[in-house]
């Protein structure tokens, strides 16, 4: 598989921080690519470099053979790097209906003048994208949220709201900022089904960071591990979860850190082998 | 003292060691109003527009107390000074505490209030004074003359008080525990509080001490500017203050002694040199350069944030939307709003007709003020200005280049888009405080220097009454219809943006500026574009405002009005467009209806702090709640089950979270 | 459930409902508290367990229930009144006074007795003598520490406050082991002293290290209270914070 994204030696620094010290990753073609860390270590920063909001001070970004280090977030979306936010916080003061017919811009732009005399074929335009919304949000089943505030809604909603802005948006490569985040756990199931079918849909490949182990490990074909800013590991889900350096960093450095052993009786009876008890990556927090 | 020090190279230019030191003199004024400045915005978050106005009402009182009572000096300032202070508690206590979490802008608004309400005091206090030749009181009678430099009392005083008032901030602020607990405050109001630190007293103590540093400030630049300190203590002065606070960046005292010392020696060095025009414009671009110079790279300040106002109008459900009923609505309410615009004018005298006339312009500007700030939420104190250039440019055109009437309101209107696009390219950088700060910079260089150009307004010009054909527009009854013509051509220019697909973009850039980028939505642009129609519009209005007057100048174009007309929006409710309309002729129609000075201050002040303590929303809120009681009947007739939310307001004005 | 006795209660808190604005966050929260136990508040993003320390220690006000501490109902006390009774909070996210240096930082936390010169200067060399590293850095702004040092900071204010009852909101967020492991040192001092103090924390191993008794809870609601050791036998509520759970999935899925 070719690689659709490619960020070469991607360095950031905060201050006297080094948020991210020569990471290099690449995306292929078709693929979804999984991105764990602790808190810290780096991931989102990377996904804002990659998705133009942050200006790396070293690296080059590469989007399916063009150099992008130097586009703007919107001429990224326009080439079909699309990128969805971790509180999916939307616009508070559009309602779905709205949101989505924002969503169209990308298709069908408003130009300013036509739409300040209210020509006829601003509303043209205007009746196209709001049909194109409308099947939208019926495609993705909010029919019963479409005249209600965004802001009025759970993150759940939310969320779908925006995978639905995402259909509009025609992602070649799609960027997931923790999309369980908020997201009561019977709902991040059904998540993981979602993400999979847009997949599908739009044929995008996807480069998703998460907390949640069981979504992102149903979900990925291949995960990247960083820690302290440094790339650490990659692999299959599988070879991540047992590799000794991943679960050292969720961990902590074994031997210090207090840890616990004992055995843990699943469900089946069957008693374990003591193991120590990795603790769940703490919660997303902006380096700022 | 006669030494002068001179440059020859790029251009001839005088610097005398006296305008060095009066200047210093007068920045040091400058840099004590900026301290003020700084701390209550560092404790409340939000520029105090009252702080001169605080000042000069304490100023009042001493020159009652001296010459009318008899007082001694010293007792009179002692009383004055607790006077401001206790006003400053007061207005915490009342006004700032109660809007705890209302966006910042309203709270500046509110200040505005407040800055009128102490200006009424201020005139009804100098009008009890039957002996207006005493001058104002001087603390002592010594005056310094060293060679051509004769330094005033008043003078003195600030050269010795303002370095030991500084120093002794500093030190309070750095070696006192509750100095220390007041800086702590300001920083993380949550941290400091479960410390034990009591957060709104030393909001309270905050706003006291602003209030005794600007009474202070007051009582020494009095006397040599004579009784009617309100002048002295405008726009102008507050602006200078402000300038030298923004350089400090809203944060360090010391730096704000250095910035004012700096704005005052700038300002009388260049005055010697050149017009006092000229003085205005070299600040604009040291103000400017410095902002754009501590503004750059990422803005990713929570200050912008704050000072966002989100206007939430909560669209209605599209079942109801389409019955025609309720499409009729916003056409019958237009059709009745005009009939009785048109009807009016039959029962008014000639001079009733010219206020109306003006009532309407403004509301044009009030229009671009909604736009800006209410859709595209960025602030603006500074719409006057285009209101001018409007004017000016209209003025040039008619008279000047023959150009058909019609064609110069149009022609002014895109001069007024294209300053308002250069206008906001800083506005990329510079956010919320910073930007309402550069606005009003603005607004009085284009009085002060701009408009006064021969290529402008000049020394004041006679703008004609067009006349098409037989129309003659010399009667005020028929320029009153053209202006209507005008506030109609406004409102729909407003309303098709504001509904479409442009309009969606700039609330969606106001909302969440990466996530409108993220959607492909162009930032830059989009803002830009709201700039253009903003200035568009406030310039056309300028320019049926100036052939309505027929004869104006730069001082018809104060700064003042433009704070004015961001109030009269949102008195209006930002998000509403009738509402603006019916705010503009509260505002307006009172400034220019209630002859007696201060009554007029007593009750827009009075009015606007009423209103934005209960109802933020202003008319606008008004408004939609009946819109919506139709509505529901309409509805229920149609029998359309509708699952709204029924405690949900049309105009929910978003608190601070 | 605590071992009760006639001791009061450290906190005591009963049915507590709160909202922001419309949005309901928190659901008939109950909990009990003995005085002087280490008691780990778990949970899942969002569940409302910072929301439930703002209302205990007083920033915001809750719609119905309420706070009991050492007897005393201090539901509507505001924050600041509550610091006098004892109760401390180290919040979540930076909460050290960025532009003041370490050591005006640590001074803040004796604010209530600052005129004590003499208690005040002893408690700062006792935090200075758990973190040298604050120490050394004493003059230095806030602001411009690490993540870590900048939570001793926060830590040591709070020792500085004195507190009787002491809440911390995610002490290992963010932050490299060796560094939690210094901060668990003045944790553990606090609990020597007998200071009650309810920790929130994403990490399970840090918490339950220290913790004696857990609460987990979910979408504002409280699922477990008891002993920590309980909590360990319920894999169906830390299946969402274990790579443990991910091991059972995957093996689930086909493929």
């Amino acid at each position: 598989m070719s690689a659709l994204l490619r960020a070469e030696d991607i360095g950031v620094r905060y201050g006297g921080v080094r948020a991210l010290d020569g990471v290099s990753i690449e995306v292929r073609d078709g693929e979804v690519l999984g991105l764990i860390g602790p808190n810290g270590a780096g991931k989102t920063t990377l996904f804002e470099c990659i998705a133009g909001f942050n200006r790396p001070a070293t690296g080059r970004i590469t989007f399916a053979g063009e150099d992008i280090t130097s586009a703007t977030p919107e001429q990224r979306a326009a080439r079909g790097l699309i990128r969805s936010f971790q509180d999916a916080r939307l616009f508070e003061s559009l309602t779905v209906f709205q949101t989505v017919l924002l969503a169209q811009e990308k298709r069908q732009p408003s130009r300013p003048l036509p739409n300040v005399f209210a020509l006829p074929s601003t509303r043209r335009a205007e009746r196209a994208r709001a049909e194109a919304a409308d099947a939208l949000i019926d495609t993705m089943g909010l029919g019963g949220y479409r005249d209600r505030l965004v802001s009025e809604l759970s993150t759940g909603t939310r969320r779908i709201t925006e995978l639905a802005c995402v259909l509009a948006l025609e992602p070649r490569l799609l960027l997931l900022d923790e999309p369980s985040s908020g997201i009561a756990q019977r709902e991040v199931e059904a998540l993981g089904a979602l993400l999979r079918r847009i997949k599908e849909v739009t044929g995008c490949t996807m480069l998703v960071i998460e907390h949640d182990m069981p979504l992102i490990m149903g979900l990925a074909d291949r995960i990247v591990a960083l820690d302290s800013g440094r790339f650490l590991a990659e692999g299959s889900p599988r070879q991540i979860v047992e590799h000794p350096e991943v679960v050292r960093s969720y961990l902590g450095t074994g031997t210090e850190t207090v840890h616990r052993s004992g055995t843990i009786r699943p469900r089946n009876g069957r008693a374990r082998r003591a193991r120590p008890l990795v603790a769940r990556p703490a919660a997303r927090q902006e380096t700022t | 003292m006669e030494y002068v020090f001179t440059l020859h190279w790029p251009i001839t230019f005088e610097v005398p060691v006296v305008s060095v030191v009066l200047g210093a003199v007068v920045g040091l004024s400058y840099a004590l109003l900026a301290v003020g400045l700084i701390l209550i915005y560092r404790s409340t978050r939000v520029i105090n527009l009252a702080h001169g106005e605080m000042g000069a009402l304490a100023a009042a009182v001493v020159a009652v107390l001296v010459n009318e009572r008899g007082w001694a000096y010293w007792t009179a300032a002692l009383v004055a000074l607790v006077v401001a202070g206790f006003l400053g508690a007061l207005v915490e206590l009342v006004i700032i505490r109660r809007l705890f979490r209302a966006p910042r802008l309203i709270v500046l608004v509110a200040t505005m209030g407040v800055a009128q309400l102490f200006l009424f005091g201020t005139y009804f206090l100098n009008d009890t004074i039957d002996n207006r030749l005493a001058g104002f009181p001087s603390p002592f009678d010594t005056r310094l003359t060293l060679g051509s430099l004769v330094l005033q009392p008043g003078e003195l005083t600030l050269l010795v008080t303002v370095p030991l008032i500084a120093a002794a901030l500093a030190a309070f602020f750095r070696f006192t525990g509750f100095g220390v607990a007041v800086r702590a405050a300001a920083e993380n109001a949550d941290s400091a509080r479960l410390v034990g630190i009591p957060t709104r007293r030393i909001s309270t103590f905050v706003w006291v001490t602003a209030g005794v540093l600007s009474a202070g400030t007051a009582l020494m630049l009095a006397p040599g500017r004579g009784l009617t300190v309100t002048e002295s203590l405008g726009p102008d002065l507050l602006m200078r203050a402000l300038a030298a606070a923004v350089l400090a960046r809203l944060t360090s005292l010391p730096r704000a002694v250095a910035a004012g010392l700096a704005i005052g020696v700038i300002e009388k060095v260049v005055a010697w040199n050149y017009a006092v025009g000229e003085v205005e414009l070299v600040l604009f671009v040291v103000v400017m350069a410095a902002l754009l110079v501590q503004h750059r790279g990422a803005v990713r300040d929570t200050e912008a944030s704050a000072w966002q106002l989100s206007t939430l109008v909560r669209p209605l459900p599209r079942a109801v939307q389409q019955l025609p009923a309720v499409r009729a609505i916003s056409w019958v309410g237009l059709g009745v709003a005009l009939a009785v615009a048109v009807a009016v004018p039959f029962g008014l005298s000639n001079s009733q007709i010219f206020l109306l006339t003006s009532v309407v312009a403004f509301a044009i500007a009030g229009l671009s003020v909604t736009v800006l700030t209410g859709y595209s939420g960025q602030i603006s104190l500074g719409q006057v200005a285009f209101f001018g250039i409007g004017a000016a440019v209209s003025y040039q055109l008619t008279v000047e280049l023959y150009v058909p009437f019609w064609m110069a309101l149009l022609l002014s209107g895109v001069a007024g888009a294209a300053v308002a696009v250069l206008v906001g390219i800083p506005a990329l950088r510079i956010r919320g405080l910073f930007l309402a700060v550069s606005t009003l910079a603005f607004a009085l260089v284009t009085q002060k220097w701009l408009l006064g150009q021969t290529w402008m307004a000049g020394p004041g010009v006679i703008a004609p009454r067009p006349y098409w054909g037989r129309l003659d527009f010399a009667s005020q009854h028929a320029y009153y219809n053209l202006a209507l013509a005008g506030l109609l051509v406004a409102v729909l220019v407003c309303r098709n943006t504001l509904r479409s697909g442009v309009g969606r973009n700039l609330m969606a850039v106001r909302d969440n500026e990466a996530q409108a980028a993220a959607f492909t939505v162009p930032v830059v642009r989009t803002k830009l574009t709201a700039f253009a129609i903003s200035g568009f519009l406030a310039a056309f209005g300028g320019a049926i405002y100036g052939h309505g007057v027929e004869t104006f100048q730069v001082a018809s174009f104060p700064v003042s009005d433009s704070l004015r007309v961001v109030s009269m929006t949102i008195i209006g409710g930002l998000a509403s467009i009738p509402g603006t309309v019916i705010g503009a002729f509260v505002v307006v129609g009172i400034d220019r209806l209630v002859e007696v000075q201060y009554l007029k201050l007593l009750s827009t002040s009075v009015g606007l702090l009423v209103l934005l303590l209960y109802l933020p929303g202003g008319i606008g809120q008004l408004l939609y709640a009946g819109r919506d009681r139709i509505v529901a009947v309409l509805t229920r007739r149609a029998g359309i089950e509708v699952s709204a939310d029924a405690d949900a307001p049309a105009v929910p004005v978003r608190a601070e979270p | 459930m605590p071992a009760g006795g006639d001791a009061p209660c450290a906190l005591e808190v009963r049915d507590l409902d709160f909202s922001y604005g419309r949005l309901q966050v928190l659901f008939g929260v109950s909990v009990d508290v003995a005085d002087g136990e280490i008691v780990a508040l778990l949970g899942t993003n969002g569940a409302g367990k910072s929301t439930l320390l703002r209302a205990v220690c007083g920033l915001d006000l809750p719609d119905r229930g309420t706070v009991r501490c050492f007897g005393e109902d201090v539901t509507r006390l505001p924050a600041e009144a509550r610091v006098d009774r004892g109760i401390v909070q180290v919040p979540g996210g930076r909460s050290t006074f960025p532009s003041l240096t370490v050591l005006e930082n640590l001074r803040t936390g004796g604010y209530r007795y600052r005129r004590d010169r003499a208690r005040l200067d002893a408690a700062v060399e006792e935090v200075f003598g758990h973190f040298p590293v604050l120490a050394e850095r004493r003059d230095q702004a806030a602001g411009t520490l690490s993540g870590g040092e900048q939570q001793m900071v926060a830590l040591g204010r709070a020792f500085i406050a004195d507190p009787r009852l002491l809440l911390i909101d995610e002490l290992s967020l963010g932050l490299a082991p060796v560094i939690v492991e210094q901060l668990l040192g003045i944790v553990r001092a606090f609990a020597a002293r007998g200071t009650t103090l309810v920790l929130v924390e994403q990490s399970v191993n840090v918490a339950l290290s220290v913790a004696t008794t857990a609460y987990f809870m979910e979408r504002g609601q409280v699922r477990f209270g008891g002993p920590a050791a309980d909590l360990l036998d319920r894999p169906d509520l830390l299946r969402s914070v274990f790579l443990e759970g991910a091991e059972q999935s995957l093996s689930a899925t086909p493929g």
